[in-house]
């Protein structure tokens, strides 16, 4: 076995060193890359903590609306039927009802007489009526309405059909 | 790196996640509302004004019965083709419109681009049928995620 002479040491300790380098290049690369990748993903839910937190402001009270639409659709009915004092009574409870429920951002959806929407409309039914216009809707089963932007839930509607198919 | 996210692609109603904080968080559907939840409904409609996906093709499917295609994952992996106006289309197609429109809102709802999905399939899916389904979300140029 050949003994190691000082010059050939130096070059394996020389090697050692490259070798060290490259190692840590590396790792600083890929150290680097996880920060990028960090800082981009860490951007991006900052603003979508910021978007939702609007978002929360905005729609506070979504959930609470969606559960009094059947109230108010009970009232709706309740003023149908009911006549005389009892029927204005009922009236202007519903009437205060949705004065209050506009105040927090609730919209009607227009419905009757419209063209069919099926972004906002959920058709029910459909009906051949040759008075009236094809893919229009003839009767609101029950209210749609929507927050800001937001359905809170599509018109339940009957769509009138004369030819072929209303929508296709 | 891009999001990944999950995709229960489902036979009446598919949804997707995508995990932040070490927890996943549901996309809601852009049309989703209070009522009706936040799913995106598996079914897509032909329509004289183009084709509609999720929520507004199941709410016109009483009018288009013909043109509205449902529960297609029943068929997949099978030779069945839906024919609307005069063009044939396989179940991994209807499908990949499905996950198209998955993958739209999701870009919108999280701010990015997302190229990869993982898409799930019943475990007793036949091989054809899982293949189909690999096909459906390799359409919408995604990058699968292994199989």
């Amino acid at each position: 076995m050949p003994e190691k002479t000082p010059t050939a040491e130096a070059e394996m300790g020389q090697a050692a060193e490259v070798g060290e380098a490259e190692g840590l290049r590396r790792e600083k690369e890929e150290l680097l890359t996880k920060l990028k990748y960090l800082q981009a993903e860490f951007e991006n839910y900052r603003k979508r903590v910021e978007r939702d937190a609007e978002i929360v402001v905005k729609f506070a009270h979504e959930a609470l609306l969606a559960r009094l639409l059947p109230v108010l659709d009970e009232l709706d009915a309740a003023v149908g039927t009911l006549k005389d004092e009892a029927g204005k009574g009922v009236r202007m409870v519903r009437d205060n009802l949705v004065k209050a429920m506009r105040e927090a951002g609730l919209q009607e959806i227009p419905a009757l007489g419209r063209p069919f929407d099926p972004y906002t409309m959920d058709a029910v039914q459909q009906v051949s009526e040759k008075d009236s216009k094809d893919g229009f809707v003839k009767e609101v089963l029950r209210k749609g309405y929507r927050l800001h932007d937001r359905i809170l839930r599509p018109a339940q509607v009957v769509v009138v059909r004369n030819q072929g198919d209303a929508n296709g | 790196m891009a999001k990944i996210i999950g995709i229960d692609l489902g036979t009446t109603n598919s949804e997707a996640a995508y995990m932040e904080g070490g927890a996943p968080k549901i996309i809601p559907s852009a049309e989703g509302s209070a009522y009706g939840g936040k799913m995106f409904p598996s079914v897509v409609a032909f329509t004289k004004d183009g084709i509609l996906v999720g929520e507004p093709a199941k709410r016109q499917a009483v009018l288009n019965p013909d043109k509205t295609v449902m529960q297609i994952k029943r068929k997949m992996g099978t030779d069945y083709k839906v024919r609307v106006e005069g063009k044939d289309y396989a179940p991994q197609e209807i499908s990949a419109m499905v996950l198209r429109k998955i993958k739209a809102d999701a870009e919108a709802f999280l701010g990015q681009k997302i190229s990869q999905v993982v898409i799930t399939v019943p475990a007793y899916f036949n091989d054809n049928q899982r293949q189909a389904t690999k096909d459906a979300g390799r359409s919408p140029a995604w990058r699968s995620c292994g199989s």
